[in-house]
């Protein structure tokens, strides 16, 4: 009955069809990128540079003859990658943190709480920068810079939802059987806030898609070769009057990734959680 | 004489209130304020009182949910503040809990088999074959059936969760069940359902209930003795059907009285007075119709009356029903 | 007749269509008379409630006849519907700390009835409220004024809730529950002040519970309520003492009482009440009813006439009658 219900639901809720067709749209061109694209996208090709769309280049070629559309493909991929690693950081250790300090509480709840909010105080984009700059550019620390910074969001959060379960009764009944902690927060906590940290992680996705775009567009990102939208965004900006299409495809292509996952976060929130608050 | 199911000697739990100033006294609130209780297997204790009186917080002092401030609770003679985690895990096997909201205490992310086995995994030793066979043991013995294991909360009533939780308390056949309210949250016809799945349980499987209510029907029907818990004290105790039938305090008489009834006549219920209370004498004597001056100078302390029957009262009521002295209001 | 209340059917929206939750409801009250609805969960009593304050969800539908001094409370528009609600009807509800404000004052939550319907200044409403105050029994009534409802125990919010619906005289005050969150020595002086109340101000009073014996005490008239339909209805000791319908007296075995045998099995009535607006067609105690037969699901039971103003909706009354 909960299953039925819920795909029967799913389908009529916009926000969440347009969000889930943006995203899966991203991820089929992620995915088809890694085993075809109509050029090799880190291809140079002077000659046939600075071209308008065309039949042989759908989009067109940038200043060094890169197809356009190949580097699209190719970029989406890596916006993945980032949003899917840097939120699983986040999700992994913040989680955990916030789990500890909801259950724990007292001193660890206060210490892991307070570190947070100095963790938040730090401007993302800043942290990025430096965690870049120390350890060097390049996609990868610019996922762990990303990540880093999800993991005082999840565990704020993940604190506040465990803190609502853990008062109900049967969170009480568990202790009443002489459940430990630890089990109770795996077992009893963790599934009833499962809903409200899977909203949050669509939500980080998209932050982690502007972080990466950001990140490459100051050059701290993805480096050449790697073709990421940020580099294309950035690389398109001198060329800004001469070839204006060419920051406008990775430019739309961002404002349709970040679009697509807002919406999904805003459908899974109506979908999944007063549903479950109403079931009586 | 085999040792108490249950003893709680002098117990005591205090709470500490948030203070008003950053570096102020904090005011505390002694919600048990010194209680002795002696449950005897075979005769179930119900704890009757107003809410704030402190009896929620007794039972969880009694299932050991709550570490007392001071005074000792002893299970089977086994003492439950001392005792370590392994040894505290493993006594639980024999008393449980039942809590009042049954929309509350069931996970509802769980499948009723997982929820009712639950207080059986914690122990060693049960093959996933026995806690199966054990589930549905359970389950019948509240009226349920073996299919109702593989369903979820939600697909139940209030009256069938409440059953649920009882099956979950029942599981590793513990000799003493704690139930906080458990049927007040249900309709009338409802509770008399789950009362009477409680009381079948009291004779077929031997269940001792330590029963607190607010509700002086549910707990006459299902309780051999009673106490009545004022400000975290006990203010009478006694075998049920005397103690109702003539009670000693002033409290236990204002909490029958106050109670409606089918054939009432309207009107016959004097008025509470209120009077700030000194802070030495008795906690009751504000609100007491019969008050006198030593009652508000000296705490009355429990005393037997004859017939098993206890109570902190200067001037208890006598047999009739009638007050000794004229009442000041 | 005060309130008169005839055939009234409710349905409310559902993703599965239109559900009824109230199906002909018939009763009334006098000019100060007071009148119990007894009913458990799923039994349409809080909707019929509603329906004569005009407070149903969005969606809702009725029909049949309601009218409240002579106005015919189906056809009003909103508009109408302010100028009754909060003065001539007036609520008081279960859960005093919902229902108030939390973020104001209850002296502005008293007032605020008395400067929309009576045109008082805030100043002299604050007053009245005060007054209010004392003659419900609040303790340092001047300094209550100011409070917020956090700082009043469950009995005192109710208390104010009732400075609340008394603040423009009504005429009909309608409780739903009003005691069921409280205890049981503070629910006796919320149910005395009700008492003490009506006999100053003359005013009418619907009582909704689920508690028998509440009711006993404090209504004169009585409807009982199963799956939306008015069992039974009639004066509350006639129906109590002699009940007709074979739900009310499963409800009245089904209590347990002070001073019966203990231990003993309580008389419970097989399975489980229907949710609101799931009665099966027909009768709605059919099938967890001991008499049920066939006919009694065929179609609704007519209202029988036991008595001058006595009825009960069964088609078994007889058989009833010989089984107790």
């Amino acid at each position: 009955m909960t299953d039925q219900t819920f795909l029967s639901r799913a389908r009529a809720n916009p926000s969440f069809l347009w969000g889930a067709a943006l995203v899966g749209l991203i991820i089929f061109a992620a995915a088809l990128s890694t085993i075809w694209t109509p050029y090799p996208p880190e291809a140079i090709d002077i000659p046939h540079k600075l071209l308008p769309p065309s039949s042989t280049h759908w989009l067109g070629t940038d200043q060094l003859g890169h197809d356009v559309a190949s580097q699209l493909l190719a970029g989406a991929r890596v916006s993945i990658l980032v949003g899917v690693i840097a939120v699983g950081i986040g999700v992994l250790f913040g989680v955990a943190l916030g789990l500890a300090a909801a259950s724990a509480k007292g001193l660890i709840e206060d210490a892991i709480m307070r570190l947070s909010d100095f963790a938040f105080a730090f401007p993302a984009l800043l942290l990025a920068i430096m965690l870049t700059a120390i350890f060097g550019p390049g996609v990868v620390n610019a996922i762990i810079a990303i990540g880093i910074f999800n993991v005082p969001v999840f565990a704020k959060v993940t604190r506040a939802a465990a803190n609502g379960v853990l008062t109900r009764e049967y969170v009480l009944a568990a202790r009443a059987a002489g459940k430990g902690p630890v089990a109770i927060a795996i077992e009893h906590v963790l599934p009833n806030i499962a809903s409200t940290l899977i909203v949050q992680a669509t939500i980080q996705f998209a932050i982690a898609v502007l972080a990466e775009v950001a990140l490459s567009y100051l050059g701290l990102g993805a480096q050449p070769p790697l073709a990421s939208w940020g580099r294309m965004l950035s690389e398109a900006q001198r060329l800004l009057f001469q070839a204006p299409r060419l920051a406008v495809f990775p430019g739309l292509a961002v404002v349709l990734a970040v679009l697509g996952l807002n919406l999904l976060g805003d459908g899974l929130r109506d979908l999944l959680d007063p549903r479950l608050r109403a079931r009586r | 004489m085999s040792a108490p199911l249950l003893e709680l000697i002098d117990l005591v739990k205090v709470y500490r209130l948030a203070g008003e100033r950053l570096f102020g006294p904090h005011a505390h609130v002694r919600a048990v304020d010194g209680v002795d209780l002696k449950v005897t297997a075979g005769r179930s204790y119900g704890i009757v009182g107003e809410s704030g009186s402190g009896k929620s917080t007794l039972a969880r002092c009694a299932i050991a949910l709550e570490r007392p401030t001071s005074g000792e609770a002893c299970l089977m003679g086994v003492s439950l503040i001392g005792a370590s985690r392994r040894d505290l895990r493993r006594m639980r096997a024999h008393m449980q809990m039942i809590f009042q909201d049954p929309y509350g205490s069931l996970d509802p992310r769980q499948r009723v088999e997982r929820i009712v086995a639950e207080p059986l995994s914690l122990l060693d030793g049960v093959s996933g074959a026995e806690m199966t066979a054990r589930v549905s043991e359970s389950l019948q013995a509240v009226g349920l059936v073996k299919t109702d294991a593989r369903k979820y909360p939600h697909e139940f009533s209030g009256g069938q969760r409440q059953r649920i939780a009882i099956a979950r308390a029942l599981i590793t056949r513990p000799k003493l069940v704690v139930a906080d309210e458990p049927v007040s949250a249900l309709d009338v016809s409802v509770q008399a359902q789950v009362l009477n799945v409680m009381t079948d349980l009291q004779q077929r499987a031997g269940v001792t209930y330590l029963l607190i209510s607010h509700d002086l029907a549910v707990v006459e029907h299902v309780c051999d003795e009673i106490a009545v818990i004022f400000r975290g004290r006990f203010v009478e105790t006694g075998p049920t059907g005397i103690l109702l039938a003539a009670p000693a305090h002033p409290y236990t008489r204002a909490l029958i009285d106050a109670a409606p009834k089918l054939r009432a006549e309207r009107g016959r219920r004097r008025p509470a007075p209120t009077s700030a209370s000194s802070g030495a004498g008795c906690a009751y004597a504000p609100r007491c119709p019969y008050a006198q001056d030593r009652c508000r100078s000296e705490a009355p302390r429990l005393r037997e009356l004859g017939d098993g029957r206890r109570a902190a009262c200067h001037f208890p009521l006598p047999a009739n029903g009638l007050a000794s002295g004229r009442a000041t209001v | 007749m005060l309130l008169e209340v005839e055939a009234l059917n409710l349905d409310l929206p559902t993703p599965t269509g239109p559900a009824r939750i109230v199906r002909e409801a018939t009763f009334g009250l006098d000019l100060g008379g007071t009148l119990g609805v007894v009913g458990e969960s799923g039994s349409g009593k809080t909707m019929t409630a509603l329906a004569i304050m005009g407070l149903l969800p969005e969606g809702a539908r009725i029909s049949g006849k309601l009218r409240f001094e002579g106005y015919d409370l189906a056809a009003l528009d909103e508009e109408e519907w302010r100028h009754l609600r909060g003065n001539r009807i007036a609520m008081i509800f279960q859960e005093p700390m919902t229902a108030l404000n939390p973020l104001q004052t209850i002296g502005r939550q008293i007032a605020e009835g008395m400067v929309l319907h009576r045109g008082l200044s805030r100043s002299a409403a604050l007053a009245e409220a005060a007054t209010l105050l004392e003659r419900v029994g609040l303790p340092d009534p001047a300094r209550r004024v100011r409070s917020y409802p956090y700082e009043l125990s469950g009995g005192q919010r109710q208390r104010a809730m009732i400075a609340m619906a008394l603040g423009c005289a009504p005429k009909l005050i309608i409780a739903d529950e009003p005691t069921t969150a409280l205890d049981v020595t503070v629910q006796a002086q919320i149910l005395d002040l009700l008492a003490r109340l009506r006999e100053e101000t003359g005013m009418a009073l619907i009582l909704v519970s689920h508690d028998l014996a509440v009711i006993a005490e404090n209504c004169e008239r009585v409807i009982v309520m199963y799956g939306g339909m008015v069992m039974e209805s009639g004066p509350t000791r006639d129906v109590l003492e002699r009940p007709a319908h074979p739900y009310t007296r499963a409800l009245l075995a089904a209590r347990p009482q002070l001073g019966a045998t203990r231990g003993g099995k309580l008389r419970t009535i097989p399975g489980v009440a229907p949710p609101a607006g799931e009665a099966p067609a027909g009768c709605a105690f059919a099938g967890r009813c001991p008499l049920t037969i066939e006919a009694c699901a065929a179609a609704m039971p007519p209202a029988l006439a036991l008595g001058p103003d006595r009825y009960a909706r069964c088609i078994r009354l007889d058989e009833a009658e010989r089984t107790q």
